[in-house]
């Protein structure tokens, strides 16, 4: 993760100097402006440090885990988008908001697959049987290697048919075609 | 249901939800369909966005004119210009991202997929509430797309209009600030083995760089409108300076960070674009990721620039700054024409574009350093000089690049070619309707034309430049029209996409067209990885294996 | 010196760099779209993918630009006195006017004279400040309600207008004559018809103007 470290790390220190000319170069400098720059740095910087947690703690690579629905985000939206109108047209509108709101949290629970499980089709890349297969949850575990159907986009455009055998007419004009073109080659050979 | 090892299940093993219907699109957890939506809301958005500029524009066509009052007018600017930015490029920018950069990663999707799936809802409700204010009494929000108090103070301009237009743009930028987040953390930590940070292609890196301004810059622009709600409440706050000055301050602090978040991705783009269609590979790939992240860090320091007559902000600092993009931006275009110089170049649609993105994105960005010298900008400030230079930038060059990317990537995502010769016709409207529409407008600012006025008189000497502009802005429509007939065609009359129709380099396509769920499979596996151009490598493995064996 | 005349200088310059940077860079696209066509190309030009020294040379180049078009702002800024026009400290103005905008037209008040200007800007009624021509002349802009700006076009200057804020702006106007000046912030419905007018008179004829009281000259 060096390179993560170097970009976020050069990002908090480049903005750092640009800040201190700021600061000493070009007074006088409002304190509204050093206060932004604080601000941002931190907010980027508070980003790489959770990287680097999410890092120290193993979870990089290919991941594995999906959920196999959004409705919990639907919900979590729509009564955000409804609670936030409240303040166009009076804050009652936050007591429906509170509905979806937990209608959403409700949801959120169960739309995330059992560890090991990944729903339809399972076909990723480099998967490898991870051990015996496990309580499969609304999908296929990783065990199993469930087979995609024929037909899914996943085994891409179908096979072109074979080349048809040349028609008798076609063959014959082929043949006659290849030998002027030997006849001819030999003739320039000749020269 | 419970399966054993080994037996294979040909039938869908998945209750409830149907992976193509409507739910399934709309509850979806796949990268891909949530960025197909983010875009696809964004393009439609754009037709919104759009004809509202062409009502402007029928409005200017001559002096005096009364297509639009003045009222209707300043709803119309402001609502062009906001939608363009918070609901079209900046969300097409993130979006296109989030579809993108799991595939070019070899990533099966995005971390916490159904976080970005509220952020997709958070946008389009966003954008919902903001037109909505249409239909309030007081007509949509009329003080401009940045919405200075004490102008946007209930004192000045009440009505339900401003508030939904403050709605409108938190929710959707808290939407894209989310998306933003996890597509970065998928970037940083999610890549598939082999796929080192300096191995991810140029396109990957944009959007590196993209989402690490969201992250520093969209929070300051909530705190902004959180600022402007409390004016709603309380006018009585901007009577004091500092509110006013802050906000600009804040406001804009977000304000130069989105120009970029609105033209990153659409360099990186333009580079994987003309990499492909020169057939070799990018040229100076590690100066120009460099050159992304130190414009990047940079965009966060140039926001002053906005401010130069404000006679309030640290002029000298913020052109010194706004003067050292140049650094970041020379490399991008040394790279980029290096690139088609040692280049064999094949003229489909996306190179067209992609090529024309070129010179007319160096006008915005050459006018650019103008108006970031404060001795010219006091006379530039406000004036259609301005309104030509971000157009140049944002429609001659991003909208440009926007295409370029939509036409390349339209085969990947939808498994349908575009017809070319519909596309080289949209692409001739625009090259001549964008020029004659914008390119007068620096002389309009140079003569005094101020922006954001409905009308003018004749004796001001606008209407030559005017007239020009509207009928370049018709040829633009009707190259609008030509690209949803195109989509049309390919939609219908489907000539069916390989998963490589270009001879491209990156891993998206290495997979079918359209990538199944988890984007790579059995039958379409990971390719190795060793540079940012995998298939590259592996097309001139196999020409060196047969030139032995030949 | 001069707006007009500083802005003048630097945009010549300026546009000059940019049209022969925009020459260069659409000259090579052209020239490679001309030779590089894949039809008349079987080999790549070039293969290199990189070339450091190169690439690091012409960053030092773009960091050389950058100081030269750095110090090109720098020193006009100053010479505007960073937007606020002449320096204070070389010149005493020979007129102070108070400028107060308000939606939507604008009031001028002399500080040496109980003279003030104003009007409705609608039609033909729009304010005229008349000022000593060939004279430092001092602008106080603030506002009344929103923000507004104080802009002459015919003299590349412009400077905002705040309320609970007030910003200066000296200049000179070389001649006698009558301009327009124009609001340049937005402002709200009537924002386009914001228009004043300055009228620079000989010296004798402006103090005249303040003796009556603001009677036309
Ligand atoms: C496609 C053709 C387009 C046309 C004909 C067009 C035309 C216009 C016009 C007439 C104005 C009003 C200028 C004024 O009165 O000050 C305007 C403002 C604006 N446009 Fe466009 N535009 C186009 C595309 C775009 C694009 C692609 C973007 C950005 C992504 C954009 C962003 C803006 C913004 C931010 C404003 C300022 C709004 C404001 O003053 O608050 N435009 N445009
Ligand atoms: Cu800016
Ligand atoms: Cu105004």
């Amino acid at each position: 993760m060096k390179s993560a470290h170097a970009v976020v790390g050069a990002w908090a220190t480049g903005n750092l100097v640009l800040a201190l000319i700021l600061l000493f170069a070009f007074r006088p400098a409002g304190f509204i402006e050093q206060l932004l720059y604080i601000w941002s740095t931190a907010l980027v910087a508070g980003f790489g440090v959770a990287v680097l947690l999410a890092t120290r703690a193993g979870r990089v690579g290919t991941q594995r885990r999906q959920p196999r629905r959004a409705a919990a985000g639907i919900f979590a939206a729509l009564g955000l988008a409804v609670g936030l109108t409240g303040f166009a047209y009076g804050w009652w509108l936050s007591v429906i908001a509170f509905y979806p709101l937990v209608l959403a949290a409700w949801l959120a629970r169960g739309e995330r697959l059992r560890r090991g499980t990944r729903p339809w089709p399972a076909a990723l890349g480099d998967t490898e049987p991870a051990g015996p297969p496990r309580f499969v949850h609304y999908g296929s575990s990783l065990g199993t290697a469930t087979a995609v159907p024929a037909e899914h986009a996943a085994h891409g455009p179908p096979a072109p048919p074979p080349p048809r055998p040349p028609h008798r007419l076609r063959k014959a004009a082929l043949l006659a075609a290849g030998a002027r073109a030997v006849v001819e080659m030999l003739r320039r050979r000749r020269r | 249901m419970t399966t054993t090892a080994g037996r294979s299940t040909p039938t869908e093993p998945r209750p409830g939800v149907k992976a193509g219907s409507v739910v399934g699109w709309l509850a979806s957890t796949d990268h891909k369909r949530i960025g197909l939506l983010t875009v696809g809301t964004s393009l439609v958005l754009l037709l919104v966005a759009g004809g509202l500029a062409m009502a402007m524009r029928a409005q200017l066509t001559q002096p005096q004119l009364e297509v639009l009052s003045n009222d209707l007018y300043n709803q119309f600017f402001t609502m062009h210009g906001s939608m363009m930015i918070y609901m079209v490029m900046t969300p097409f920018a993130i979006g296109i991202g989030l579809y993108l950069v799991p595939l070019q990663i070899g990533a099966p999707n995005v971390a916490a997929p159904r976080t970005t799936m509220l952020s997709y809802w958070l946008y389009l409700t966003g954008a919902v509430v903001m037109l909505s204010g249409f239909s309030a009494d007081s007509g949509a929000a009329d003080h401009g797309w940045y919405a200075y108090p004490p102008l946007a103070s209930s004192r000045y301009t009440p009505g339900q209009g401003v508030n939904l237009w403050i709605i409108g743009v938190a929710l959707s930028s808290l939407g894209m600030l989310l998306m933003a987040g996890t597509v970065l953390w998928t970037v940083l930590l999610k890549r598939a083995r082999g796929m080192a940070m300096l191995r991810m292609p140029v396109f990957s890196w944009s959007i590196v760089a993209t989402n690490l301004m969201v992250i520093g810059a969209f929070p300051t622009l909530l705190v902004a409108v959180g600022i402007l709600a409390g004016g709603r409440v309380y006018p009585d706050m901007f009577t004091e300076n500092i509110w006013n000055i802050g906000y600009q301050h804040l406001f804009w602090f977000f304000g130069h960070p989105v120009v970029y978040v609105m033209f990153f991705p659409f360099v990186g783009a333009v580079a994987e674009v003309l990499a492909t269609f020169a057939g070799r590979r990018f040229f100076g790939y590690k100066f120009l990721v460099l050159s992304l992240l130190l414009f990047a860090a940079l965009s966060m320091s140039v926001w002053g620039h906005h401010m130069f007559t404000t006679g309030q902000a640290a002029s000298n600092y913020y052109s010194l700054t706004s003067i050292m993009l140049v650094i970041p931006a020379g490399i991008e275009y040394f790279d980029m024409l290096a690139t088609v110089v040692g280049g064999r170049l094949r003229f489909t649609t996306p190179m067209l574009f992609a090529l024309a993105f070129l010179p007319q994105f160096l006008i915005g960005g050459l006018t650019g350093i103008m108006v970031g010298t404060p001795a010219l900008d006091y006379q530039m400030q406000d004036s259609y000089f301005l309104v030509a230079h971000w157009h140049y930038t944002l429609a001659a060059g991003s909208l440009f690049a926007l295409f370029a990317g939509v036409y390349f990537w339209f085969p990947k995502a939808s498994g349908r070619m575009l017809r070319e010769g519909l596309g080289k016709a949209h692409f001739w409207l625009w090259v001549a309707g964008t020029n004659l529409t914008f390119l007068p407008m620096f002389w309009l600012g140079l003569n005094g034309m101020p922006r954001r006025i409905p009308t003018y008189l004749p004796r001001d000497g606008f209407t030559t430049e005017n007239l020009i502009a509207t009928i370049g802005a018709g040829l633009l429509a009707v190259g609008g029209l030509v690209f949803i007939a195109n989509v049309v065609v390919a939609l219908r009359r489907p000539h069916q996409a390989p998963p490589d129709p270009w001879q491209a380099h990156t891993l998206e396509w290495a997979t079918s067209s359209p990538p199944p769920t988890f984007n790579f499979s059995e039958r379409y596996p990971i390719p190795p990885i060793r540079s940012y151009a995998p298939l590259l490598d592996l097309r001139e493995q196999e020409q060196s294996s047969r030139a032995e064996a030949g | 010196m001069p707006f007009s005349t500083v802005f003048d200088q630097l945009f010549t310059v300026w546009a000059a760099i940019a049209g022969g940077v925009f020459v260069l860079v659409t000259g090579i696209v052209l020239v490679a779209v001309l030779i590089n066509r894949a039809k008349r190309r079987r080999k790549l030009p070039f293969r290199a993918s990189e070339n450091k020294p190169v690439e690091l040379g012409y960053v030092v180049v773009l960091a050389g630009i950058v100081a030269a078009l750095f110090y090109g702002s720098y020193q006009a800024n100053s010479a505007l006195n960073h937007g606020k026009g002449l320096a204070a400290e070389t010149t005493t103005p020979a007129a102070r006017i108070d400028v107060t905008a308000y939606r939507w037209c604008w009031d001028f008040a002399y500080q040496s004279a109980p003279v003030t200007v104003t009007g409705t800007c609608t039609t033909n009624d729009f304010p005229t400040v008349v000022v000593p021509a060939g004279q430092p002349v001092e602008f106080n802009l603030t506002s009344r309600d929103v923000v507004h700006a104080f802009w002459l076009p015919d003299f590349a200057a412009k400077r905002d207008a705040y309320p609970d804020h007030v910003n200066t702006l000296r200049m000179v106007f070389p001649e006698e004559g009558r301009w327009r000046g124009r609001c340049s912030e937005y402002c709200g419905t009537h924002h386009v018809t914001m228009d004043f007018y300055v009228r620079a008179v000989s010296p004798a004829e402006y103090q005249q103007y303040l003796d009556s009281g603001g009677a036309a000259v």
